[in-house]
């Protein structure tokens, strides 16, 4: 286990590098525009508001609590499929750091999780100002997004690295990823509630993603805590990670003569 | 007199390149090694010259010692801080200022935040660029950029020093300023070793030499020794060559 876990540290403290170059990274997006990084907020915004037109009219629940289901979903729908794409190409993009320069592995990684959280935060201030909007009375229940939230980082953090070295070798795995990705939306609780789907609503307990979406946006909107999606993602990240590890174990070390 | 590199018995085989559908219907012959049985010892003061033909693996080498591949057997031991000067521009933001980018191009090689501002005055000044450094790179010339580049990481002081190719930078005026303060690292470092073509550059800062020819040792020692085997060698060859292409 020990280079595993010493890359994973070596990594870790070089948090002034990948925190600056995450910021570069969206700085680079939005260059020379205007409003800059606002752009993220704006987007996400203009994107809800469609999609509260479009499927609210034609979705028979109530109106408010669609809206909420709905721009949640897609916000953390956004953030989790982000890292498992990007987390694919989490190595590959950093080909010529990881052949010029003598660099944890894993740096990528923190600079990419660092990258989507500094997008997700700005995309949550929609969230926050519709759910102002609609006058949403929050219970203490909704805290327990928060603990919801960092199980869904400890599983992009894993993600990232077991895609990374493993697409760094076997580029159909990217592909791959992305087109299990865009189906796997159908199949998530996003556009419509669970209960519309009637008989076939049980498939969907069968998608990670709908658990890992329950266990932050139940609270929020639903008032509940989602027990048994809870099992289902703390399962995800105790077998995740021991993948992982055993995969940066092993086939770290080739992953400069892949890329 | 304290050993800086050991190499034991190094091997390393690049991956077979991945090439799609197409590789079903190919025969798969075994991959070359790009380093075979390289064994070799660098003391401290020792001037190492790499020379070789295209592809003979003189940049693998300097990559196994510069930590960034590992050898599939045998060993290399490492003492001191390398400080590796090939794919300079890695870490450099268009978009950022000079002064930003020397920041980052500092903490890519491991440099803390505070040491880089200790740094960043004697930086600013050999580079010669104080007016602009708070614009953004993509307003410097390549010739700025490179300067900026070059005046970053000839600032770190190596203990063993790679390189890949004898570097230089900027205008008439700049290129001498740089040769000096290339020499002064390289007479500065406790090792140094270089990857070079350039026979003239070679004789001037290597004391000693080894030819990779395909991967492995064909000649070590001293520099002179080792050029003068090489260079028989080679013209021998491309005699052959020529007469084979003649027939």
């Amino acid at each position: 286990m020990i280079w595993a876990l010493k890359n994973l540290s070596a990594g870790a403290v070089r948090w002034p590098l990948w925190t600056r170059l995450a910021v570069a990274d969206i700085q680079q997006t939005y260059r020379r525009s205007f409003i800059g990084m606002a752009w993220i907020t704006f987007s996400f915004a203009m994107f809800i508001g469609v999609k509260i037109l479009i499927f609210g009219s034609i979705s028979a629940a109530d109106n408010d609590l669609f809206a909420a289901w709905l721009s949640i979903g897609f916000l953390i729908w956004a953030y989790v499929s982000g890292n498992v794409t990007d987390g694919c190409n989490v190595f590959i993009n950093a080909r010529p750091w990881i052949l010029g320069t003598k660099m944890p592995l894993s740096v990528f990684v923190y600079q990419s999780l660092t990258r989507h959280l500094i997008n997700l935060a700005y995309s949550t201030l929609v969230i926050i100002v519709l759910l102002w909007i609609l006058k949403w009375q929050l219970t203490s229940i909704a805290l327990w997004a928060i603990p919801g939230m960092l199980v869904l980082l400890l599983n992009a953090w894993w993600v990232q690295i077991f895609l990374g070295v493993l697409s760094s070798r076997h580029r159909d795995l990217i592909h791959l990823v992305q087109s299990g990705m865009r189906v796997l939306f159908f199949i998530t609780p996003i556009l419509y509630m669970p209960d519309q789907l009637g008989g076939n609503a049980f498939l969907l307990t069968y998608n990670p993603f709908t658990h890992f979406l329950a266990i932050v946006r139940d609270p929020i909107v639903l008032g509940t805590i989602p027990s048994a999606s809870w099992l289902v993602a703390l399962g995800f990240s105790v077998g995740g990670w021991i993948l992982a590890i055993l995969t940066l174990q092993f086939w770290g070390r080739r992953v400069p003569f892949w890329v | 007199m304290s050993l800086l590199v050991d190499a034991k018995n190094v091997r390393l085989t690049y991956p077979r390149p991945q090439m799609g559908l197409r590789s079903l219907l190919k025969k798969r012959e075994p991959m070359v090694p790009a380093l075979d049985d390289v064994t070799f010892q660098l003391h401290t003061g020792d001037r190492l010259a790499l020379v070789g033909l295209n592809g003979s693996g003189k940049s693998t080498l300097l990559r196994t010692i510069a930590g960034i591949y590992e050898p599939e057997t045998g060993s290399i031991d490492v003492a001191g801080k390398i400080v590796a000067l090939f794919n300079l521009g890695v870490g450099m933001r268009l978009d950022m200022s000079g002064r930003a980018n020397v920041m980052l191009l500092g903490m890519v090689a491991g440099c803390s935040q505070l040491e880089m501002q200790d740094l960043m005055p004697g930086i600013l000044a050999f580079s010669g660029l104080e007016d602009v450094i708070d614009d953004p790179l993509h307003t410097y010339s390549q010739g700025m950029a490179m300067r900026l580049i070059f005046a970053t990481a000839t600032e770190l002081n190596p203990e063993i020093l790679l390189l890949d190719e004898w570097i230089g930078a900027g205008d008439r005026l700049f290129r001498e300023k740089a040769e000096k303060r290339l020499e002064a690292i390289v007479s500065d470092s406790h090792g140094f070793i270089l990857a070079s073509h350039n026979t003239i550059i070679i004789q001037r800062y290597c004391t000693k030499g080894l030819w990779l020819d395909d991967g492995k040792i064909a000649a070590a020692g001293d520099i002179d020794e080792v050029l003068e085997i090489f260079v028989r060698e080679t013209s021998r060859r491309a005699k052959e060559d020529e007469a084979r292409l003649r027939a």
